[in-house]
């Protein structure tokens, strides 16, 4: 015996069915979902779905995949001879710069064997490479934002809400938390920036709120900033320098690693 | 008024230009299809929807007695897509590229054995002028340009590899080869009781009449130790995870065996990986 089932037409409406007990004979019923299990139950079901795609003309295996024509060009192959169309002087003309090897564009900088200007003038300033780049938020912005709706001070502040809501532009290296317009600061707001300065601090706990530095690699701030991107979050890693450790296990910037220490030591 | 004396006299300047007399034109006017003058209630604007629904269903069975359990939906976006044959074949191209050893090798002159004396005096022999006996054209020199070892990996963005994944996904349930089993949950890791169950249920790698496939993939969540040992040492069984699967664009595999089995909890995680987001 075996059973065809169609698309339902709405998802929760009937599903019909039609038994073909024998080649002439059709019975067709109708049965609601919910009791469509136990009838299975008692049948050899043929197929394994119950939508109906349109089933590819030939079967699709390994041996019949194939790219597009012409999708993929061919390499120029040179010097196979005459009849290749490529075969004495390999699509190069005759004599010449051109025609020799090694005839390639100049490299980015060169002026044709004059000095170049990189080459010509000594060598001026210096380049921090431990430099970081703060993007700044001041409180009386960060209380605007709150008080426009656009930043739920009842949930935890991360960057990606600052980020997200067009608060902070420009993240570089992470969020550093100012106190410009402190005396407008009133909501008390939990927070979790890569830096924040001590007046900053002050006033946000003084507001009834708790703000977190945490360390932020260019892995982590992505992650952060664009979750979506991920298809798993990695590790937050903590900071491997000497000056940042110290930075952040110091109480007074409200560093993560002294929270975490003193967390530890409370239990 | 302002505004409407300028844009005439600025469409006066274009009407020898048709086109940009009539682009231009049409975007001065007011759209009075959308814009109501008279009361201040939002007019209803029509939006395209998709006809067809969003899921697919697909029936799903016990795995040890193949019995019908129920109906499971599935994202139309993942086992219902256009099947695009020519990006399974470049992901299946870029899996196999990077499954080369490339590790053919030729000898070239340095390393063929051999002196590198002058086999001949420059001058005075009446023939032509002789160095090394191991140059290329020589008998017994060494080969210009021959194969060197080295990696055959090729690159194609991961947005193809996905795509791939979900055309391949949906060929199979097109051919009726994608089945849905509720779990994998065996008593034993014995490989006789794994083929049993698989020959009890028309799904037996080692028949010899070819009703159905012969090769099988089985599809979990995460590894599970029975069924890793009792499919080991069957040659066209195979077991992976859907993660594997999704980390490694792993198209070849799955257009490589016949049927896919996947249970309930590996169909959520390749989903939620597939998905447009």
């Amino acid at each position: 015996m075996t059973v065809f089932i169609r698309e339902p037409l709405f998802r929760y409406a009937a599903t019909s069915i039609s038994v073909l007990s024998k080649p002439s004979h059709i019975i067709s019923c109708s049965i609601i979902k919910r009791d469509i299990n136990s009838f299975l139950s008692r049948l050899n079901v043929q197929r394994h779905y119950a939508t109906i795609l349109q089933k590819p003309k030939r079967p699709i295996g390994l041996g019949t995949l194939k790219d597009n024509p012409k999708a993929v060009k061919k390499p120029k192959r040179v010097g196979r001879g005459p009849a290749s169309g490529r075969g004495k002087t390999c699509g190069r003309g005759q004599k010449g710069q051109k025609a020799r090897g090694g005839n390639r564009t100049p490299r980015r900088g060169f002026e044709g064997g004059q000095t170049p200007i990189s080459r010509a003038f000594p060598k001026h300033g210096f380049h921090n490479i431990n430099s970081k780049t703060w993007a700044p938020l001041n409180l009386d912005r960060l209380q605007h934002w709150i008080n426009t709706g656009r930043i739920d001070p009842t949930k935890p502040i991360t960057m990606k809400e600052l980020n997200d809501t067009r608060c902070v532009h420009g993240i570089k290296d992470g969020v550093k938390l100012l106190a410009d317009g402190s005396e407008h600061f009133k909501t008390p707001i939990t927070i979790e920036v890569a830096r924040a300065s001590h007046e900053a601090i002050k006033v946000i706990e003084k507001a009834g709120g708790n703000v977190t530095c945490r360390y932020f690699n260019r892995l982590a701030l992505r992650a952060t900033l664009k979750p979506e991107k991920f298809w798993k979050i990695p590790k937050f890693a903590d900071p491997v320098k000497a000056r940042d450790k110290e930075w952040y296990s110091d109480i007074k910037n409200r560093g993560y690693l002294a929270k975490k220490a003193l967390a530890v030591n409370t239990n | 008024m302002w505004g409407k004396k300028c844009s005439n006299l600025f469409l006066q300047n274009l009407r020898g230009n048709r086109y940009l007399y009539n682009a231009i034109n049409s975007s001065i006017k007011p759209n009075y299809n959308n814009y109501n003058n008279y009361n201040d209630e939002p007019t209803i604007r029509l939006k395209a929807v998709n006809p067809l629904q969003r899921q697919i269903e697909a029936f799903y069975y016990d795995f040890k007695t193949y019995s019908p359990l129920g109906i499971k939906e599935l994202d139309r976006q993942v086992f219902g897509t256009a099947i695009r044959t020519d990006i399974m074949q470049r992901v299946v191209v870029w899996q196999r590229d990077a499954l080369r050893q490339g590790t053919h090798k030729t000898k070239n002159r340095a390393e063929v054995s051999g002196t590198g004396r002058k086999y001949a005096p420059q001058k005075g022999r009446g023939r032509s002028r002789v160095g090394s006996h191991r140059a290329p054209h020589w008998r017994g020199g060494g080969v210009a340009h021959g194969p060197r070892p080295r990696s055959h990996a090729t690159e194609i963005p991961r947005q193809v590899q996905l795509l791939g994944l979900r055309s391949a996904l949906s060929t199979k349930y097109a051919q009726n080869q994608l089945l849905l089993v509720e779990n994998f949950n065996l008593e034993t890791h014995k490989t006789k009781d794994l083929l049993e169950i698989l020959d009890r249920n028309s799904w037996d790698p080692l028949a010899k009449e070819r009703v159905q496939g012969h090769s099988i993939l089985f599809l979990g969540k995460e590894h599970m130790k029975n069924l890793d040992f009792a499919c080991r040492n069957l040659q066209r069984v195979h077991a992976l995870t859907s993660d594997e699967i999704y980390e490694g664009g792993d198209v070849y595999n799955i257009m490589g065996h016949e049927i896919l089995m996947m249970d309930l909890e590996a169909i959520e995680v390749m989903e939620q990986l597939l998905k447009y987001k």
